[in-house]
């Protein structure tokens, strides 16, 4: 019997290796993206990381933030149209109609209503951004009323890329836990086949989408977890992976040669400062902070470093995000000027040493500190490098004895908000979370406030508040602006339809073709 | 032998408990806390506060310590911060993905060493020696990374053969689940005969198995190489030359026998080193084992993970030993207890 068994077996292992075709040789094949970690969290209510390629794949906030900017900010998402009362805290959103969710439940004003508020009473990942809601309703199937505190902008809250989506309510009866198995329905053109954990993520088009299928789209996508940026480069040159999503500058550079793959760069929020601690001796005084603002080398670093994967940054706003002000008076390299500042600013030369933190695992900060360091020993300050995982440099940034005097910070919005950056990263904070400068000025704190106030109702008039208010972080020398990072896509040059979106760090695949 | 087994087992129970006590204190010393990162990108003060409570690393070193023993004892390792499944539950998924590279690894490092071994031996300063010599040198001198790298670049970028990286296509599966009954990948596809799955599976292995067996290939072969040199020099091999054993029984028979129970303490140290030492094969090779876990656990502070799969490495090699020491009874009837 035993004999027979192992008999069998054998038969079984020489078949697999007499040439049958293989699975993925006999259909279509699918979209290939290589990302570099696993999904960590699957519920889309706390979900707040790398998890937005599958969130906005598989699940759809009310409303999408538009690509580009542009008179229109939005596309609409599960509704169609909204408005707003005229004292900007009541908000009417008109949902579409025959959509389901992947377990075939009907979306609906109820069902977006116990979405937004399951995330609410969650309160984890990205909940906070729904702080000012008051009331949410569902007075008939098609409508959904938001009413808030304090005017805020509700529909670009609503098209976050974390805490925004509408779930199935028979999903969110099965908990998070359920969620974590690698589960999911959301009304997303994709829905999760299956997870491989540790491995891939495969996603089927969901046949019954709301916006339908045309010939050539992709019928499915596997989300493949490559740690190695040396193995996702040999990936997509064979062609085995559509997108990869790790390479370094000098990588991309190298790819860029390749006649077929192609790198696109767009538009992105994120931007890179140094921020200094303004209760720290020597960065105690203004005028030795102002000192390292022009001992920056913002153009060897942009061009020499970030090779073309930056910009130069104009205030703490992207040049990406609305309330970003152009006009803005900057410092620029000006070492002579920088020398001026630090002789007249009255630290004695024997204190002028500064700490400066940063993640160690980047290229870019590594380097352009490394240059920092060498121009700045030139007008007589030493610079102490201290690189470390964020996890510690941050933990220690916290507590005033530990903290260095500088230390490196690429921030992003949650949602399409000037504010994000202006009240996380320099508003007055206590106990400190992420105002790594201490910086404390009330007459910023009000103009910021001011800001928030208007945001829902005026944002022109919210945007000179916050043009006044970048201005007074310039001129108090609380951080150098260093860069505003490009988003990036390399991709085989047979795709056709990317396009990259700041809101969402992720490619939308319903848009791509083969 | 049995008092000698259970005094061994006693003696490995106080070991695993020191290893956990030790780890834990040293766990809490090290910088940085484990919240932010299982918070995400920009967690509030009071999800910070909030996850501390819940996690109880708001509470003194001392009572932490004694929950996490008191856990320990009831067959937990905890929750994963990072993933927030059973650590149990996260190591026995990894932990199949591993003992089936390492072990195919380690076989066919036993299955070349030995032969190449005796042959080296037997061939002494002629060119085979010299072959399988240089062999053994570039085990042990080539960078795994290094030698991972041109393995893929050469099976998978110019020769396109090979896989370059994961344990199995999902799509290979997708239509055809597998049912998982050993966890060893190979055996389940066979015994659910997906020959397609299982040829998946199997040159999925080729790469990492190849670059993890170098190293170990090359301890075995210099060792059984040296031990037959001594032993074929030995008076008793002379004699049986001498009395017309033929070159089979006198190199496969009497001069191996000897040199099977050091050779078992080299194969079963290689073993326990390979099970806690593969990291750098499986990031590489993107294998979903308890290597990658380790990593990504230790980058992330994720203490329960951490200290749960140090406490399993440390028990397996503990076993290891022991069949190791257990066996020598077996293969040599002189040693006692």
């Amino acid at each position: 019997m035993k004999r027979a068994r192992l008999l069998s077996l054998s038969a079984v292992a020489v078949l697999a290796f007499a040439g049958l075709p293989s699975a993925m040789a006999q259909g279509e094949k699918p979209l290939v993206y290589a990302m570099y970690a696993d999904i960590k969290d699957w519920d889309p209510s706390i979900a707040s990381s790398t998890e937005v390629i599958m969130l906005s794949n598989v699940y759809e906030p009310l409303v999408w933030y538009k690509p580009n900017g542009g008179k229109q900010m939005f596309t609409p998402g599960l509704a169609t149209s909204w408005s707003v009362s005229k004292d900007g805290k009541t908000w009417t959103f008109n949902l579409r109609k025959n959509v389901k969710f992947h377990d075939g439940t009907v979306f609906d004003a109820a069902a977006a209503k116990a979405s937004l508020e399951r995330t609410r009473k969650l309160g984890k990942g990205s909940a906070y951004i729904w702080g000012a809601v008051d009331v949410i309703s569902a007075p008939d199937a098609n409508s959904l009323i938001i009413k808030t505190k304090v005017p805020v902008p509700v529909d670009l809250i609503a098209s976050s890329q974390y805490a925004a989506y509408m779930i199935s309510p028979a999903a969110m009866e099965k908990g998070t836990d359920w969620f974590n198995q690698g589960n999911g329905a959301g009304t997303g053109p994709y829905k999760i086949r299956q997870w491989n954990r540790g491995q891939e993520v495969v996603l089927d088009r969901f046949d019954e989408y709301w916006g339908g299928w045309t010939r050539g789209q992709f019928a499915r996508v596997s989300l493949k977890i490559v740690q190695e940026a040396a193995t996702q480069v040999q990936m997509i040159r064979s062609g085995e992976a559509d997108f990869i999503t790790l390479p370094a500058a000098d990588l991309v550079k190298t790819l860029e040669s390749n006649p077929a793959i192609a790198v696109e760069r767009g538009p992105s929020w994120k931007n890179t400062q140094l921020l200094l601690n303004t209760k720290k001796p020597p960065t105690d005084n203004v005028k030795f902070r102002q000192a390292l603002t022009y001992a920056w080398d913002y153009g060897t670093v942009l061009k020499g470093i970030y090779e073309g994967g930056a910009k130069s940054a104009v205030g703490v706003v992207p040049a990406t995000m609305w309330g970003h002000d152009p006009q803005l008076k900057m410092p620029a390299f000006d070492l002579l000027k920088a020398k001026q500042l630090v002789e007249s600013s009255g630290v004695q030369a024997k204190d002028r040493r500064i700490s400066i933190a940063y993640i160690s695992t980047s290229e870019e900060y590594k380097n352009s500190l490394l240059l920092f360091k060498s121009n700045l020993e030139k007008i007589g300050v030493q610079v102490d490098l201290k690189p470390g995982p964020w996890g510690k440099i941050w933990d220690d940034a916290k507590v005033q004895q530990n903290a260095t005097n500088l230390i490196t910070m690429t921030w992003w919005p949650s949602y399409a908000t000037p504010s994000d950056w202006l009240i996380g990263l320099f508003r007055t904070e206590k106990p400190i979370d992420f105002n790594l400068s201490n910086y404390s000025n009330p007459a910023y704190d009000k103009l910021i406030n001011d800001g928030v106030a208007l945001e829902g109702v005026d944002k022109v008039a919210a945007s000179v508040k916050y043009s006044a208010a970048q201005q007074m972080l310039i001129d108090d020398a609380v951080a150098i602006f260093v860069a505003d990072l490009n988003g990036r896509a390399i991709y085989r040059k047979d795709i056709k339809g990317v396009s990259l979106n700041p809101a969402y760090d992720a490619i939308l695949f319903y848009n791509l073709t083969r | 032998m049995l008092s000698y087994f259970l005094r061994r087992l006693a003696m490995m129970f106080l070991i695993i408990l020191g290893v956990a006590i030790f780890t834990f204190v040293l766990s809490r010393a090290l910088p940085g806390s484990p919240v932010e990162m299982m918070l995400g990108s920009k967690p509030t003060a009071d999800q910070i506060r909030q996850a501390r409570e819940e996690l109880g690393l708001d509470r003194p070193v001392a009572e932490q310590l004694g929950r996490y023993v008191f856990q320990l004892a009831k067959g937990q390792l905890g929750t994963s911060m990072r993933t927030g499944r059973p650590v149990v539950e996260e190591i026995r998924v990894r932990l199949s993905a591993t003992a089936e590279l390492v072990t195919l690894a380690l076989l066919l490092a036993v299955g070349l060493g030995l032969p190449l071994g005796i042959l080296s031996a037997a061939q002494r300063n002629r060119w085979a020696d010299h072959l399988t010599r240089m062999l053994a040198v570039s085990g042990v001198a080539v960078p795994v990374f290094f030698l991972g790298i041109l393995l893929q670049m050469t099976f998978y970028g110019v020769l396109g053969w090979l896989p370059l990286q994961g344990r199995i296509d999902s799509i290979v599966i997708l239509d055809h689940p597998v049912q998982a009954v050993t966890g060893f990948l190979l055996i389940d596809t066979l015994l659910s005969g997906n020959t397609s799955a299982f040829r998946n599976a199997f040159l999925h292995l080729a790469l990492p198995t190849l670059t993890l067996m170098l190293a170990s290939l090359a301890t075995i072969l210099r060792s059984t190489r040296n031990m037959m040199i001594d032993v074929l020099a030995t008076d008793y091999i002379r004699t049986a030359r001498a009395y017309g054993a033929t070159q089979r029984t006198t190199y496969f028979v009497l001069a191996l026998k000897p040199t099977l129970v050091p050779l078992l303490t080299i194969i079963g140290l290689a073993y326990g080193f390979m099970l806690g030492g593969s990291v750098i094969t499986e990031v590489l090779f993107d294998w979903p084992g308890i290597g990658a876990y380790i990593v990504e656990s230790v980058v992330t502070n994720d203490y329960p993970a951490v200290l749960g799969v140090t406490l399993i490495i440390s028990t397996l090699y503990l076993s290891i030993n022991l069949v190791v020491d257990m066996l020598y009874f077996a293969l040599d009837p002189r040693i006692s207890a």
